[in-house]
């Protein structure tokens, strides 16, 4: 980054691109910007001849040194009032695929420098690397004869130009393969997400019928009977991976992380984490393996008695359910969002209701009244 | 956000600048909307193509998504 071109890492680069966020020496810009219709829209602009590190925006006529905005800010104001008064042109940026001769027309200030001292080496260089030859057209570009050493007449065989761009095309075809690659592979990944959200919901909604059907509701609320839960881990574990045994709660969690059904699980665990450990087992059979639903299907649906379909079933659930909510039923005042709570404390009020804020109002909380 | 659901407006879609087809692609360094055999063209050229970070297009409403190409 800075000095060295990005591309060739050889020569010292000229130019910064925005879009591309690189530096480039002038050889490589013309190579990588002529690829495409695309590539051709990239502006691009000087970088900054004291620090190398940033596209430069200014240009000092007195110390002909273009300069980015760190350095000019650095050079020229501060101290230094002499400085201060130095005159600064803008730099502009170019596009496309302009010939030397067309770059030196844009920065008219590289010519007009130094003709009678003999070239600064920074000029130099820039003459020197500015006769590029043109890919296409095949041309040797001279550089404008102003200046009286610079007749550099650089001249790159064809075949190196076009061989640069064989490999750049022999690479680009190996990432066309890369490319296709991922693109396919992050869409399926894509697919196989939204599968997953499917495939693991559909269990989830399942669930509560059959946590009615297995143990009864008590189960969930009872005390923590871990004998209760060894009957229904032993009733599942034959078929049971390794990976899925009931040993521990931990265990059933995380064989299956990919699946938010253990979360899901977790805000009940807190009543009663043994039964629904035999339960959430089920739902993760369903989910690991074919053959596992075999053995689990039939015991789950082999009970009629508890079947709620029938409507004497249903109202039978509906009363449970009921009986259930009414132990945990709370009348005293509770503030479910402290949050919120806080944001209603400073309202405005006309009457007891809520009003907007540039509205009449006849109670603010804010506003302190005493009383006495 | 759009929905998905294309029953009540007509979105314009964009179209691909360099070949006219549906854009499917918006590349913010060319600032440019492409579809994905363009995109793959284009951005296979040389590293620093590749470095570009693309988007996808929503499918209704052609506007820039959050999802960008995983390469």
């Amino acid at each position: 980054m800075g000095y060295n071109c990005d591309y060739c890492r050889e020569a010292r680069s000229m130019v910064y691109c925005r879009s591309d966020e690189a530096y480039l020496c002038l050889s490589c810009d013309r190579n990588i910007h002529s690829a495409n219709a695309l590539s051709k829209r990239h502006s691009r602009t000087l970088v900054c001849d004291k620090c190398n590190s940033q596209p430069a925006v200014v240009r000092c006529v007195q110390e002909k040194l273009s300069l980015c905005q760190n350095c000019d800010w650095e050079s020229h104001s501060g101290s230094n009032s002499a400085s201060g008064s130095h005159s600064r042109q803008t730099l502009n940026c170019y596009s496309g695929c302009p010939s030397a001769v067309e770059l030196s027309s844009i920065w008219s200030f590289m010519s007009d420098s130094d003709n009678k001292n003999g070239q600064d080496s920074a000029c130099e260089q820039e003459m020197g690397l500015m006769s590029i030859t043109d890919n296409k057209s095949g041309q040797d570009l001279l550089v404008p004869a102003e200046n009286n050493d610079a007749q550099n007449v650089i001249q790159q065989p064809d075949p190196n130009d076009s061989f640069t761009f064989k490999t750049s095309g022999t690479k680009g075809s190996e990432q066309y393969m890369d490319v296709a690659f991922c693109d396919d592979f992050s869409m399926d990944e894509v697919d196989l997400s939204i599968e997953k959200y499917e495939v693991l919901f559909g269990v989830g909604n399942n669930d509560p019928e059959n946590l009615f059907a297995q143990d009864g509701i008590d189960s969930l609320f009872g005390p923590m009977d871990t004998s209760v839960a060894k009957e229904s881990s032993t009733g599942y574990e034959n078929g049971f991976q390794p990976a899925c045994s009931n040993a521990a709660s931990g265990d059933s969690l995380r064989s299956c992380k990919t699946e938010p059904n253990p979360c899901y699980r977790t805000q009940l665990s807190n009543i009663s984490f043994s039964s629904l450990t035999g339960d959430s087992n089920a739902g993760d059979y369903q989910d690991c393996g074919a053959s596992s639903i075999l053995l689990r299907g039939e015991p789950t649906w082999s009970t009629p008695a508890h079947d709620s379909t029938t409507s004497s079933g249903i109202r039978n659930d509906a009363v449970l359910r009921y009986k259930e909510k009414k132990k945990t039923r709370k009348f005293e005042k509770t503030v479910r969002y402290a949050t919120r709570k806080a944001r209603a404390d400073v309202r405005k009020r006309v009457k007891g209701r809520f009003v907007k804020a540039g509205d009449a109002y006849d109670y603010d909380p804010m506003s302190q009244t005493r009383s006495y | 956000m759009c929905k998905g659901t294309n029953h009540q407006h007509y979105y314009p879609t964009t179209s691909c600048e360099l070949c006219k087809s549906n854009a499917s692609l918006y590349c913010q360094a060319d600032d440019a909307f492409l579809c994905r055999k363009c995109d793959k063209y284009v951005h296979s050229a040389n590293f620093l193509a590749r470095r570009h970070v693309r988007c996808m297009l929503c499918a209704t409403c052609s506007r820039p998504t959050h999802t960008s190409l995983s390469c």
